[in-house]
Order: C-alpha cells, then structure tokens, then sequence
C-alpha cells in the first residue's frame, strides 16, 4: 500500500514543473541574466496578494529550489501553506514546493516542526486537493493527528475529509491495532467491493481477523476479491487452516477460477509440502486442455516450484 | 474516574502523585483496547504531569526507558517534561536525556501537551527537541556528568535544528558547565532502578509452549534444572532499540556462554502472530544458533498466565501488543525468577556478572 519514494517524487516533480514560469519574453531573460533574483525580490512577489496568481506561483517556484538553505524563504513558504486565507494555487505550488525540500532530509530538519504543523491546518482546508495532498504527506510521516481525522472520517461520513478508500490508503502506510475494529466493522458492512478488499488487505496482520478470513475465503457466495485477498491473509495469518480451506477450494471444481489460481499460487509459496490430492488435482488441472489463462499460469507455477522441492 | 480526571485531580493536589504510578505500568486497564498511538499519548499525558507535581523516585525507571528507547516524538517530550519534576541529581537520569537528543535528532516534531484529545489542532506548541534541550537547561550543573556530550551534540547535529532548539541548547550547555556545588553525591537509596522480582503464579510450570521448530514441551520441562536468561519480545515490534535490540543482545549472550547449563529463551508476547517459522527467522536473522538450550518460544493458551507469572509490561488492544517495556529475567534452576532487569539497559557483562554470582 505505501506509495514509493520514486513515485513520489515524480508526482512532486511534475506538480513543480507545472508551477514553473512561462518561457519569458526575450526583454525579459535579458533581464534575468543581469541580475539573479535576491531572497528580497523573491519575498516581495510571494507574499504581495495584489499580485496575479501565475506571477506568485512563479515566485514560489523561484524560492522552492533555495528555501532549504534560505530561512526567510522556508518560512515564508510554509507560512503560505499554514494560511487558510491564502490563494488556495499558490498554497499548493507552496506545499510541493517545501515537499521537495523535504528530501534535502537532514538541511530540512529545522524546518520539519513547523511544516508538520503547517500540513496539519492544510489536512482540512476548504480546497479538496490542498487537503488531499497534505493529509497524504501526514499519514506518510505516521502523524497521529491525520491518523485520528482519517479514522473518524471512517466512522462517521460527516466528518471524513477524504473518500473511505483514500482512507483507507492512508491509514495502512501506518496502521495501528486500534483501527482493526474499524476496519472488520466496515468488512462487514459496507457494499462497495474496492472499499472492502482495501480494508481486508490491512487486517492481513491481525491475528484477531483470522476468523473473518477463514469465513471469507471459504464462502463461494462472497465477493471473488475479497476471498482472494482473505487467501493471502489467511496463509500468513494461520498456515495450518489456511492449507485445510485451500485444499477444499483447489479440489472444488465448481469453485471460482480465479479464486482457486490465487490459492494455489499461494500454496507455491507455502514451505508445507501440500497434500497429495492437492498434487494430483494440479497436475490434472495442468493436463486437461484448454482452461482459463490465470489457472494455468497458477497450476505451471505450482508445479515448477514442486519440480524443484523434488530434487536433492 | 478517568485517566484524564485524575491526572486533572492531581495536578490540582500535587500530593496525590502517587496515584498517578500505576498508570506508567504498560498493562494498567487503562491501556487495554486501545491502539499504540492512543496508549503513547494518554501515558505520554500522565508522565508530564510529573513536571509539575514532582516526579517520584519510583517512577524514574520507565522516564529514564521512555527517554532512551522511545522514538515517539510525543512520549519523549513528556519523559523530558517529567524529568523536570526530578527532585535528586540522577547521572542516569541525564544521560537518558542526551541520548534522546541524539536518538530524536532528525525526529523532531511539533508537540502539545493542551489537552490530552487530539480532535483539534492546538494553540501552543514545542518540539521534543526543545524539552530535551530546556530540561537540560534546567538540571543545570546537576546534569554536569553529560556537559561535554551535549557540546560534542551541538558540534555535530545543531546546524540541522532550528533556531529555539539551538539556543535552549546553547543555554543548557552553558548551565551544565558548572560541576554540581554539593561533593559527596550519596545514591538514592534503595536505587529506582532495580527492579523487584514477580509475584510468580503456582499453575505456570504447566503451561505448554511451542519453540521455533514446532516443538512443544512444558515451562517447567524446559527452565527447570539450569539457569535460564529469558527475555519478552515479538517479532512485529516496530522499535529498533527494543525487542530486535534484545534478540541480538541474546545472541550475544549465547556467544559468551560456553555452559550449556545456562539456558537462553525469548518468549513472544504476541503468540498469535509469531508462529514457528517466524520466531525462527527473526532469532536467526539476529544471530541466535538454535539449540536444546537455546529456543524461541510462543504460549498460545498460557500467554496469559505467563504475564501474570511475570507481571509482565505490556498491553493489548486485542491481540495486538500496544506498548511494551523492555524486560530480562534470570530464572534459577527451580524455575523460580531471580534476578529481573525491567525497563533498565542491561549488557552482556551485567547479565554474566548475576549468573557467576548466584550460580
């Protein structure tokens, strides 16, 4: 579920590159190249509120590459994010750019304090994206103040300032036992299927779901996904039922096809030798022809790592 | 009464503080249910408290553990807050602190001790570094034994801190310059920080446990007839200088101790998770050669008489450990526990030095 840094960064560097000044005219670049805009040129466009939206944007993509080194220009960027009476554009362009400055980890230490403190304000703005982007920064940072907005957002519609599945998304780049209740309550009750694969995926790691799982993947009536993600949770949660419940699936022939590819991929990766009817069914799958492409792939896997446990 | 009524009821009466000592331990049912955020906060509230109504001597071992282990930003502002209240110079006590100025360097956040919930985003805030720095500041000459650490502090990490950070440690530097005026320190006596042996419970010899290969025997089977150094741990456990720190120490253990009359055992404190084939890979992974002797184990069914047997630190939302204190515990030859190292650093040497003794 945790986005990568990679990932991350590229989005920050597109959302800078979108920031960024148009081409300028060519008076205007020689001007540029007589003279480097000072840290007090910088200042006066970014914080003027007179000033035209693109023009204090283009003055936050002027400060963002030299904030970290410059107080002046840091604080005055989170100040901008910090302050819900300003232009919503120019607080975002302001957030990507103190986010990129982030990865300059050790320069941006003096900073951390009062950007976390900034991001917090920004986590329920008015603007869905402004608070979208710092609620996703604040649950990357495992800030418990984001945790507790997205976790009663859950439990109450009203409150949530983001959809359940983002949520959902955030709450597991850190997820904490006191949230397991929440998500088995909404396992059990929501309808939408993404929703609950999402909060089945999380509860992969609470022993105390170890029922929910067995229930899930055993039901032929439940959603093919679910049942499928509860497989994965289900072998690493409790091997033992796991293997019985699988061996159940895989000899069904009436059962999911791809519920049964994901058992028995999972079975591949399991270091119990599987049961011999397992075995023979498998290679009875592989040898009848024709067959749905994600079975097979499966049934191949399976019988290769068997192939190779075989051997001395 | 409430947590928060009675941290507010003795803030009000500082003699009462007392009271507030049964809410450091990990297991109070205060703590049971909720997650680990949660239990860091309302433990982090109860600990600050301390600043104002005095910190008891009894309740130094888990202000000092906090400090030294804890890479919440939170609950370690509220043990520097809590060291505030210290009545007596305590080396370990300061020591802690300069530890978590290193070990919080690069973690430092903003923190609010308004109001215990967290609905709401507060008016005044500080950092941890900053509570770190300014109870420095405020021990004074009594923190003179960690003067040249805190130098050597800022030379290497301040030019990364912000500016109130720097200069509450520029100040604390200043302050601990001075050598405390009194000569002759005498040590807090009894010292805080040994810790008293379990109550024990008469059923435990019984209870079944299951090692890293699938094993089952009996506690009593197992810890009975040699010396046993058996320590708590679980193989989720996010924090580095805790139970991964332990594992490897017994492993360390292992490597000094040529007797295979001395046992080493690490017991889960999460047995529904920590199946076999993960406790072997963690002890593997931390150096742990598996022997006759040498065994991680899980209680599935007696987890929690094993707790009541040790009176263990450690709490539950579910089946999920929520908090837990690091703990050691030298189990003689008729499984009774003998010596406990709960919440203090313990090494190698220390650890041997008990054996040679009692043994």
């Amino acid at each position: 579920m945790t986005m990568k840094a990679s990932e991350y960064r590229r989005r920050l560097e597109n959302q800078l590159e979108a920031a960024a000044p148009e081409r300028p005219s060519r008076q205007q670049a020689d001007s540029a190249e007589r003279r480097e805009p000072t840290v007090d040129d910088i200042l006066t466009e970014l914080t003027n509120r007179r000033l035209g939206t693109k023009r204090r944007v283009a003055a936050v993509a002027l400060a963002g590459p030299r904030a970290v080194k410059r107080a002046r220009l840091m604080n005055a960027l989170i100040n901008v994010v910090a302050d819900a009476t300003e232009n919503d554009e120019v607080r975002k362009a302001a957030l990507a750019a103190v986010e990129a400055a982030t990865f300059k980890t050790v320069e941006f230490r003096r900073y951390a304090a009062r950007y976390t403190e900034a991001l917090r304000v920004a986590a329920t703005d008015d603007d869905p994206e402004l608070r979208l982007q710092a609620l996703d920064i604040l649950a990357l940072n495992r800030d418990a103040y984001a945790q507790q907005l997205l976790a009663a957002g859950l439990r109450d519609r009203r409150e949530a300032v983001v959809s359940p599945l983002q949520a959902i998304r955030m709450l597991g780049y850190d997820l904490h036992a006191e949230h397991y209740p929440l998500l088995r309550e909404l396992v059990d009750t929501t309808r939408n299927a993404p929703l609950r694969r999402a909060a089945l995926g999380l509860l992969a790691a609470d022993s105390a779901s170890r029922p929910l799982m067995q229930r899930i993947l055993t039901d032929k009536s439940e959603d093919r996904g679910a049942r499928t993600t509860a497989a994965v949770a289900l072998q690493s949660l409790a091997p033992k039922e796991f293997a019985r419940a699988a061996r159940r699936i895989v000899l069904d022939d009436d059962d999911a096809t791809d519920v049964r590819a994901a058992v028995i991929s999972a079975m591949s990766q399991s270091p119990a030798p599987p049961a011999r009817d397992v075995v023979k069914k498998v290679r009875e799958i592989d040898e009848s022809p024709g067959g749905a492409r994600q079975l097979n792939r499966a049934v191949q896997r399976f019988r290769a790592v068997q192939h190779r446990r075989s051997q001395p | 009464m409430d947590a928060e009524d009675l941290v507010a009821a003795v803030l009000a009466e500082p003699d009462r503080r007392e009271e507030l000592l049964p809410l450091l331990h990990e297991a109070h049912p205060i703590y049971q249910g909720r997650g680990e955020v949660s239990v860091s906060r309302l433990r982090g509230w109860v600990m600050a408290a301390f600043e104002s109504v005095g910190l008891p001597p009894s309740a130094l071992p888990a202000v000092v553990e906090t400090l030294r282990t804890s890479l919440d930003p939170y609950a370690v502002a509220a043990a520097a807050k809590a060291a505030r209240g210290a009545v007596a110079i305590d080396p370990t006590l300061s020591r802690a602190l300069a530890t978590a100025l290193v070990t919080m360097r690069g973690r430092d956040d903003s923190v609010s001790f308004e109001s215990l919930q967290h609905d709401r985003l507060p008016t005044t805030t500080t950092t941890t570094l900053y509570e770190i720095a300014a109870t420095l500041r405020q021990l004074g000459s009594g923190a003179h034994d960690v003067h040249q650490q805190l130098v050597e502090v800022r030379d290497t990490h301040a030019d990364t801190w912000s500016g109130p950070v720097v200069q509450a440690l520029d100040e604390a530097i200043e302050a601990t310059a001075r050598a405390p005026r009194m000569l002759g320190l005498t040590e807090m006596s009894p010292s805080p920080y040994v810790s008293p042996l379990p109550p024990g419970s008469p059923g435990v010899g019984s209870i079944r446990l299951e090692d890293q290969s699938g094993a089952v025997t009996t506690f009593d089977e197992h810890f009975r007839g040699r010396f046993n150094v058996a320590a708590f741990f679980y193989t989720r456990c996010g924090n580095p200088a805790k139970c991964s720190a332990t594992i490897t120490r017994l492993a360390a253990v292992q490597a000094r101790v040529v007797d295979d009359r001395i046992g080493i055992a690490g017991i889960s404190y999460d047995p529904g998770y920590d199946i076999p084939e993960r406790l072997a890979a963690y002890g593997s992974a931390r150096g742990l050669r598996f022997t006759d002797t040498v065994r991680l184990f899980r209680a599935p069914a007696g987890h929690s008489q094993l707790r009541e047997h040790f009176d263990l630190k450690v709490g539950y939302a579910g089946t999920i450990v929520n908090h837990h204190a690091i703990e050691l515990y030298l189990i003689g030859p008729d499984t009774d526990t003998v010596h406990v190292w709960s919440r203090v650093e313990w090494t190698v040497d220390d650890v041997l030095e008990v054996i040679g003794r009692l043994a």
